[in-house]
């Protein structure tokens, strides 16, 4: 297993400096880049262990997640983009294969909209941000609305990989997790889960880009997924069967077989 | 010491809990029967006339989406209020602005009733109980500077009287500011705010307005009357004068101790009526995560609920019995926390009909309020 230490870096983020919290794991280029749902980076997750042992993976904590922080005036989706955006600059990587997750795929797709040139593709998993239906639809289950519980039991097939109820957590994850159900209220509360203007937009992504979605996402359902890959056009949509909103989780082999893959076949030979 | 009397005005005819998850937010709004809904108005406007004739100043709150009060909109209540009753202080406590998507609206209904009632308002801004998150769709993260930020334009509101002015801030944004009506009172009605913390305090103070605190017994007043006295100190000499400081309990005067229980037990309805799902009790970031860690932890102290009426009366939360017994307990919570001028009584809750609340008011009109005149600062005559 590689190392995967976390390392508190100071980055310059437009002239300001910034602590972010970020981890290296395994050191082939090109890189890629895990962008993390609600709950945070786990640089132990299998799929992250899987990626690395033939690439770069990098991930990050959001700013305002961990111990990464946030300027006051970051509070939306499109800073959190604008803000990966500088970093690929900063960093000066390139051909990045980006990855995210729920509100990470959000973010990412945000990312290709705007400025796609150093984003090699776009693996987009059980991604949020667009809104599908009509005024009096939900879209995506208010997971502020419902119980810790629930929100398991929407999220994963198999409950039992969900982790530990907040009372089993240590102090110091404990804490991590209650900052980020703070974040998640910070940056996805309204317009919920979404911006509206970003289904349009995902037209104008070039990006390839591979959906891959669990078959009982319970959070974003699987019409959702469909409308998501019809919007991006070009997009291919692999469905995980007995998967929920955590496919990478709950079918890690399955997962990194379709990633590795699709990164393959979307990378210049060398 | 200035009495107001206050009622959440519930909607009391409730299934057993056992049927529904939560009394707020979620419990389906097809429980209530629109005609007892009208009928307990009735009562609760009764209540509110016949305690201003018994010379207590009135008090009205808002909750949104919740069977325990049907005040779903503060201004519209002492509208009325300003119509149907001819003296005594009317307090709106209050205006939840952090939740509030136009400050310049609320100032201009504030000012509206300042003119319907020629200055007999009082304008009270609260950040709201977690609950209300998600009956307002409100954000909980920054709900403090956003209640502060809504608080400074409302006052610009308030103030600016030579044609409109502008505000473009972190959470609002308003052009040609120009309410109409201005306030009656000049520069603007008396302000307060509730906090129920020592912290929270802090702020009310340093502005000098009345800040009312809930049902936090005498431990927790004495911390939230410190509070806003470090933060007068702050901006001003002297000491704090007992008019800015008000305790909200839960009162019950009974011809004798034992129907002054019996009162009691019905004003508990209040505490015992609160079923809530946990997800609406605890919004992520409504408080710090310190206090969400040690909620998790079991380490903050729990609720009213299950205490017995006795230990909610030695909390100081609740003052039931005959009038000397009432006077006695209120009389040593003056002792324990401290000088405080307003007395702020939730003389109504649940099933408790109106010539029970009527009663027990007029015995604390009547017959509690001349006992306690030798121990305390003098107030508008009762």
């Amino acid at each position: 297993m590689s190392t995967a230490i976390a390392n508190v870096k100071t980055v310059s983020y437009l002239g300001s400096p910034l602590a972010v919290e970020s981890w290296e794991i395994g050191s082939a280029d090109p890189p890629m880049l895990v962008l993390h749902g609600g709950n945070g980076f786990d640089p132990e997750a299998r799929f992250v262990q899987d990626l690395a042992r033939s690439r770069r993976v990098i991930g990050v904590s959001h700013p305002g997640w961990g111990e990464s922080q946030r300027p006051e005036w970051l509070d939306t989706v499109s800073d959190l983009a604008h803000f990966y955006l500088e970093l690929l600059e900063s960093e000066n990587l390139d051909d990045v294969t980006v990855l995210g997750h729920s509100t990470g795929g959000w973010i990412a797709a945000e990312m290709a909209v705007w400025r796609p040139q150093r984003i090699g593709r776009l693996v987009l998993v059980d991604p949020v941000g667009i809104r599908v239906g009509g005024p009096a639809d939900r879209d995506i289950v208010d997971i502020f609305a419902i119980s810790r519980e629930e929100r398991i039991k929407l999220g994963f097939h198999d409950p039992s990989l969900a982790g530990p109820p907040l009372a089993e957590m240590d102090d110091e994850k404990l804490r991590r997790q209650l900052q980020a159900d703070e974040m998640m209220a910070l940056y996805y509360w309204e317009p919920y889960m979404c911006n509206p203007k970003l289904r349009r937009r995902l037209a104008a992504i070039q990006t390839p880009c591979q959906l891959i979605w669990g078959r009982h996402d319970g959070v974003a359902p699987l019409d959702y997924g469909r409308a998501y890959a019809e919007s991006l056009g070009h997009a291919r949509l692999h469905v995980v069967e007995e998967a929920a909103h955590c496919p990478q989780i709950e079918r890690p082999e399955e997962f990194c077989r379709i990633v590795e893959a699709f990164i393959a076949e979307t990378s210049a030979p060398r | 010491m200035e009495y107001w009397f206050f009622t959440e005005a519930a909607y009391p005819e409730l299934p057993p809990e056992s049927t529904y998850e939560s009394v707020r937010v979620k419990l389906p709004s097809r429980l209530l029967d629109p005609e007892v809904a009208a009928n307990w108005w009735d009562e609760y406007l009764a209540e509110w006339q016949a305690a201003a004739e018994l010379g207590f100043n009135l008090m009205v709150n808002e909750h949104h989406g919740t069977a325990t009060c049907m005040n779903a909109t503060v201004p519209l209540t002492a509208a009325i209020l300003t119509r149907i009753t001819g003296q005594g202080r009317i307090l709106i406590l209050g205006n939840p602005i952090a939740n509030r998507r136009d400050p310049v609206r609320v100032a201009e209904e504030m000012a509206m009733l300042d003119v319907l009632s020629r200055g007999r308002l009082e304008v009270g801004f609260v950040r709201g109980v977690p609950y209300e998150i998600s009956a307002t769709n409100s954000k909980p993260v920054g709900m403090s500077e956003r209640m502060w930020e809504a608080h400074d334009l409302i006052k610009l509101a308030w103030t600016s009287h030579d044609g409109p002015v502008n505000w473009q801030g972190k959470h609002f944004e308003h052009r040609q500011i120009n309410i109409w009506p201005r306030p009656y009172q000049q520069p603007h009605p008396p302000i307060w705010v509730t906090t129920l913390s020592q912290s929270g305090a802090r702020p009310v103070g340093e502005r000098g307005y009345v800040v009312g605190t809930f049902l936090t017994g005498i431990e927790n007043t004495r911390k939230v009357f410190e509070g806003y006295r470090e933060g007068w100190s702050r901006t001003r000499d002297g000491e704090v004068p007992s008019d800015r400081l008000a305790y909200a309990g839960l009162v019950y005067v009974g011809e004798s101790d034992e129907e002054g229980m019996a009162g009691a037990e019905k004003l508990t309805w209040y505490i015992t009526s609160n079923k809530s799902s946990p997800q609406f009790m605890d919004p992520p970031g409504y408080r710090p995560v310190e206090a969400r860690m040690a909620a998790v932890r079991g380490m903050l102290p729990t609720g009213l609920k299950g205490l017995s009426l006795e230990q909610l009366i030695d909390r100081g939360v609740l003052f039931a019995g005959s009038a000397e017994t009432v006077a006695a307990q209120i009389r040593r919570f003056c002792d324990e926390v401290g000088e405080f001028g307003h007395f702020l009584v939730m003389g109504q809750s649940g099933h408790m009909h109106k010539d029970e609340t009527i009663a027990s008011l007029t015995r604390l009109a009547h017959e509690v309020r001349p006992l306690l005149k030798e121990q305390l600062p003098l107030g508008r005559a009762l």
